[in-house]
């Protein structure tokens, strides 16, 4: 996360990579791992990285890489600091206008056969929102630092987008939404990870999660509509203990949360004008990697979920997609 | 009491200005955080978000704003392969921000 507000949020670094690169984000816990063209793309380029020569193999291959499209190395580095960054990114300039004389001449496939195990693709027809989840201001402490933040994805099905469209406009009318929507709003973004990654709840740790849709209005071809809902999830410690240092990976944990939103449907265009939510209430407990050991809580927490611009960043899936995200209906 | 609700309908205002501004002009969000909206916030979630006003100012609080948004500027691609076509076509080099998990979502 330190990346996203050091080296790509610095004038330099945005220009340069706009202007003179095709800059790629991705998730390298799985292409390094992927036993297909992209994956043997990317261990290609890394492993002329700066990671290249390892004795003892380690299973990251985390960084920045500028490479050809035909998998030559440019330049790589590990680091958020932007300096080092602008100096390995004018080092990669240099290189390819130096060496790259056959520039054009590469042809890439545009399909390739994706392995199985890792295929992220976004549901025909179906409806992304961005989630933003933060820590909310203290009443005991208002100089609490509320700026840690972090980001996911939320992807709905197209049967499931028309299962949240009103058949009723009469104003007053309320109707469930679909109970797979529920549990995986539940399960999978009503997780802390405002500091760090954590696992997805379990299904049996789902005590409680309600979300009720009502008509409120409508004008011409707008319906306006007011979501209402609950979620309290709680999850046992699991017991489980790294032998190597006897940390204890994990303890019980919850949220317990009152949601609200503000959608608009477009009857007209039969799409989701407005899909504004909100989920708030509190946080408690630990796991390894979301640094919450200092400040167990309880605590006020906020998840924040929006229709994102039609960018292709914004396809980016949701974390845990690979889990039991989508089921059968 | 009556010092209170004045304090607190204050502070509703308040937020409704920064609310505005935060669509026209993109600071109110981050003004929000700052500076008055703490007890706004904290007001609306103790009353459940109830009203629009409400659900506003909490909603615009989480959201990142943009100067927490800045990166997104850059055209990011979140396909490895599609940007190896893209650099392909434009005859131009791939940058590649690899993290273990998604640099642009969760991680």
């Amino acid at each position: 996360m330190t990346g996203r507000a050091s080296v790509f949020s610095d004038d330099r670094v945005i220009e340069i990579l706009t202007e003179e690169f095709v800059p790629v984000a991705d998730n390298c816990s799985y292409t390094q791992s992927q036993k297909d063209a992209k994956g043997e793309f990317f261990r290609l380029i890394a492993e002329q990285g700066h990671y290249a020569g390892r004795t003892k193999p380690t299973a990251t291959r985390q960084g920045l890489y500028t490479a050809t499209a035909d998998g030559e190395l440019l330049a790589s580095i590990n680091t958020t600091n932007v300096d080092r960054v602008l100096k390995m990114l004018r080092a990669a300039i240099d290189k390819w206008q130096t060496e790259h004389v056959d520039g054009g001449a590469v042809t890439v496939p545009a399909v390739y056969e994706p392995d199985a195990r890792y295929r992220r693709a976004f549901p025909e027809g179906g409806m992304t929102l961005r989630q933003t989840m933060r820590d909310l201001p203290r009443s005991g402490d208002l100089t609490f630092d509320t700026s840690r933040h972090n980001f996911d994805h939320v992807w709905l099905t197209g049967a499931e987008v028309a299962a949240l469209a009103p058949t009723d406009l009469t104003p007053g009318t309320e109707y469930e939404i679909p109970p797979e929507v529920v549990r995986r709003v539940a399960q999978f973004h009503l997780v802390d990870q405002v500091r760090g990654e954590a696992p997805a709840w379990r299904t049996d740790s789902i005590r409680k999660a309600e979300l009720t849709l009502r008509v409120e209005e409508v004008d011409g071809a707008q319906v306006d509509i007011r979501l209402t809902g609950q979620a309290r999830l709680v999850q046992p410690p699991s017991d489980r203990v790294n032998l190597f240092s006897s940390f204890k990976v994990d303890m019980e944990r919850g949220v317990d949360v009152q949601l609200a939103g503000f959608l608009v449907y477009d009857t007209l265009e039969q799409r989701f004008a407005r899909f504004d939510m909100v989920a708030t209430g509190s946080r408690w407990g630990a796991t390894v990697y979301n640094f919450r050991a200092e400040d167990l809580g309880p605590a006020p927490i906020g998840f924040a979920f929006a229709l994102p611009p039609p960018t292709p960043g914004n396809l980016t899936p949701p974390k845990f997609v690979l889990w039991d995200y989508f089921r059968e209906s | 009491m009556k010092a209170m609700a004045v304090g607190l309908a204050g502070f509703a205002v308040i937020c409704g200005v920064a609310a505005g501004q935060a669509t026209q002009g993109h600071v109110g969000a981050r003004q929000l955080r700052e500076s008055v909206g703490q007890m706004a916030v904290i007001a609306a979630v103790d009353a459940e978000v109830q009203s629009e006003n409400q659900f506003r100012t909490v909603h615009r609080y989480v959201m990142a704003d943009p100067t927490e948004e800045k990166w997104r500027r850059i055209p990011w691609e979140p396909d490895l392969w599609n940007g190896r076509v893209k650099a392909a076509e434009q005859d131009k080099p791939l940058f590649i921000w690899a993290m273990n998990g998604d640099p642009l979502g969760c991680v």
